[in-house]
């Protein structure tokens, strides 16, 4: 076929392409789409330390993990908290707790058709929830915020979160390589910006807790407030580019 | 207009990662999909040109420049903008929304940079506080991206070897697709540094981006850890030592 | 050797009904006291992760004293209401806050009334 003839050709083959994919604009990715509105959870959003719930005081853990917890404590007390906590000293979360903390950092949730991020403002991390993806291979490494995979039931977001880099026996919130972290996350009424952002977070880690363990956080949307630049451990540069020391009586 | 359809389609083929399926497909209403993640492609960086046109104060900094007394990054801090758009050793991840657009970094330094350029068309503000990431504002004007960013700190550097920027620097970047020859389609960042007290004509460069989809960004922390370990914890472990050694364990 | 890495890196259990660990933990303020002052603000550096600024008071037998107030972190003060140029060096500022257990002139800062008589509180935050 001659050189015209094969760009009409390539021409319609790419307008018709084009038209197909501006016709199928809009729809939500996965294939076995129900005529179920799905919530959008963009947006940036504060803890609601008032309705959220609690870990609980007396944890179900393991005996044998009660037991190295007992050895731990007996071989370091006493520990000064105000200076031997990791995440004082700016180690950033693992999960859950990137999600359970109450205290008033806000994060962002940003959705695109089929990744959901989460950034957080407290150690600026970065949550991908993947949804409808396949499972993380076996070679994936673990992180802080784990592999997370998302699927939609009706209008509420299950996202299953493993891959989490384990705390050992010793800290305050334990966590072994068979973490999995369970969310069922969900819109609801009220609150003062008139939504609120409903997290049921499950711990599940048979190596640390007898049976599975779930707060019910709530989040508050925070309109008019961005996720702001902070950064823990910033008064080490500033104390050092100006000469002194850093003001933070814990360092 | 072949080239701009095979463009459009470019982004239509590839499955994996948000925002691939065009232009108009992701909603965003965006005359072109930049989103997903892009690795620099260090051969293609223009270079800055041999004589730097800096001003006296900015050539004595470059002068004097040490790095482990100047640079932010050895104490985890980051490389802020427009050092994040400049380095070639870090995948950025592009976030694509309506409302404006967000460029991430995690360079393996204390948090994942963050920039988040509102599209919404409202100035910028006069005086924004000086951050690491700056402000800023976008605006598409046909098929680019064009990006304003102000109130930068002037401890950040502007690169590794020590040229460094003023308060008043201001950035202006125009983001693009172009099909480049054995390549493919890049993300070509055309960036202009204006800074009268630090250069005393605009800098420019472009730099080249090529997409990775494969590439997931993740969230090294050795920088953190090893800065807890040296400046932290290791006092800690002389004090825990001391104890021990007093209540005459061994 | 491993065993004592171990207790240097991972820190003590709390068995309590504490909400997960918060960036930081200000122990060393006692925050059951209290304590008022009033004074002039010396210098005042508004930052993260944590905010402070110096004050002198003058106390009842007129002897000048510097007292230290320990704050949060700057994004956070903003968000919930202290504005630029609220508070800077020359104001006289009451501020009533925790002291620190060893330091009674090293106080975390629960509520401020500024020179403009605008009064802020640490309430708002947590």
């Amino acid at each position: 076929m001659n050189t015209r003839m094969r760009y009409t050709r390539l021409s319609g083959a790419l307008l018709t392409a084009l038209a197909f994919s501006i016709l199928f604009s809009g729809r939500a990715a996965a294939a076995d789409e129900t005529v179920v509105a799905r919530p959008d959870f963009s947006g940036v959003w504060l803890p609601d330390s008032k309705a959220s719930g609690r870990w609980p005081a007396q944890r179900p853990f393991t005996p044998a993990m009660a037991e190295l917890r007992a050895k731990w404590e007996k071989a370091t007390a006493p520990i000064d908290l105000t200076r031997d906590d990791e995440h004082i000293s700016c180690m950033p979360y693992t999960l859950p707790y990137m999600m359970t903390t109450i205290t008033q950092y806000p994060f962002e949730i940003v959705s695109t058709p089929r990744r959901i991020y989460i950034f957080t403002e407290v150690y600026g991390q970065v949550r991908r929830i993947d949804i409808d993806a396949p499972p993380p291979s076996p070679e994936t490494l673990p992180s802080r915020t784990g592999t997370s995979r998302g699927r939609w039931e009706g209008s509420q977001l299950v996202v299953e979160t493993t891959n989490i880099l384990p705390e050992a026996e010793g800290s305050r919130y334990p966590g072994s390589p068979a973490l999995k972290v369970v969310e069922r996350l969900s819109l609801a009424e009220g609150g003062p910006g008139g939504k609120q952002l409903v997290n049921e977070v499950t711990m599940h880690d048979p190596l640390v807790y007898r049976e599975p363990i779930t707060i019910r956080m709530v989040y508050k949307l925070a309109t008019g407030v961005e996720v702001g630049e902070y950064i823990c451990n910033q008064d080490l540069w500033d104390a050092h580019r100006d000469g002194t020391s850093s003001k933070i009586p814990w360092r | 207009m072949i080239a701009a359809l095979l463009a459009t389609l470019a982004g239509c083929g590839k499955s994996d990662g948000p925002g691939t399926a065009g232009a108009a497909a992701d909603g965003t209403g965006a005359p072109i999909d930049i989103a997903g993640v892009w690795l620099p492609d260090a051969s293609r960086a223009e270079p800055w040109p041999e004589q730097l046109p800096l001003t006296p104060a900015a050539r004595s900094m470059v002068e004097n420049f040490n790095p482990s007394e100047h640079d932010p990054t050895t104490f985890c801090m980051p490389f802020g903008t427009p050092r994040n758009m400049l380095q070639t050793d870090y995948p950025l991840e592009i976030v694509q929304t309506a409302q404006r657009v967000m460029m991430v970094l995690q360079p393996n330094l204390a948090n994942s940079e963050v920039r988040r350029i509102p599209l919404d068309g409202n100035p910028l503000p006069e005086s924004p506080d000086p951050s690491w990431y700056g402000t800023s504002r976008g605006r598409w004007e046909g098929s680019t991206l064009v990006v304003e960013t102000i109130g930068l700190r002037p401890d950040a550097l502007v690169s590794g070897n020590g040229l460094r920027h003023s308060e008043e620097l201001r950035v202006i970047e125009k983001l693009s697709l172009v099909n480049v020859p054995e390549r493919g389609q890049m993300l070509v960042d055309e960036i202009e540094l204006h800074d009268p007290k630090a250069y005393e004509q605009p800098l420019k460069t472009r730099r080249y981006f090529v997409r990775a989809p494969q590439i997931q960004l993740r969230e090294p922390t050795s920088c953190i850890e090893l800065q807890w370990i040296d400046k932290l914890w290791r006092q800690r472990l002389e004090e825990h030592a001391a104890a021990g050694r007093k209540a005459g364990k061994s | 050797m491993r065993s004592i890495l171990l207790a240097c890196i991972i820190f003590a259990t709390l068995a309590t009904s504490l909400p997960a660990p918060a960036h930081h933990s200000t122990a060393n303020f006692d925050s059951e006291k209290t304590a008022t002052v009033t004074g002039v603000v010396t210098y005042f550096a508004f930052t993260n992760p944590h905010s402070y600024f110096d004050m002198d008071v003058v106390d009842e037998k007129g002897t000048k004293r510097q007292y230290k107030i320990f704050t949060v972190a700057k994004v956070v003060m903003t968000r919930n209401g202290w504005e630029a140029g609220d508070l800077k060096a020359g104001d006289k500022v009451t501020v009533i806050g925790n002291p620190d257990r060893k330091d009674p002139r090293y106080m975390y800062l629960q509520k401020v009334t500024f020179a403009s008589g605008k009064e802020w509180s640490r309430e708002r935050v947590f």
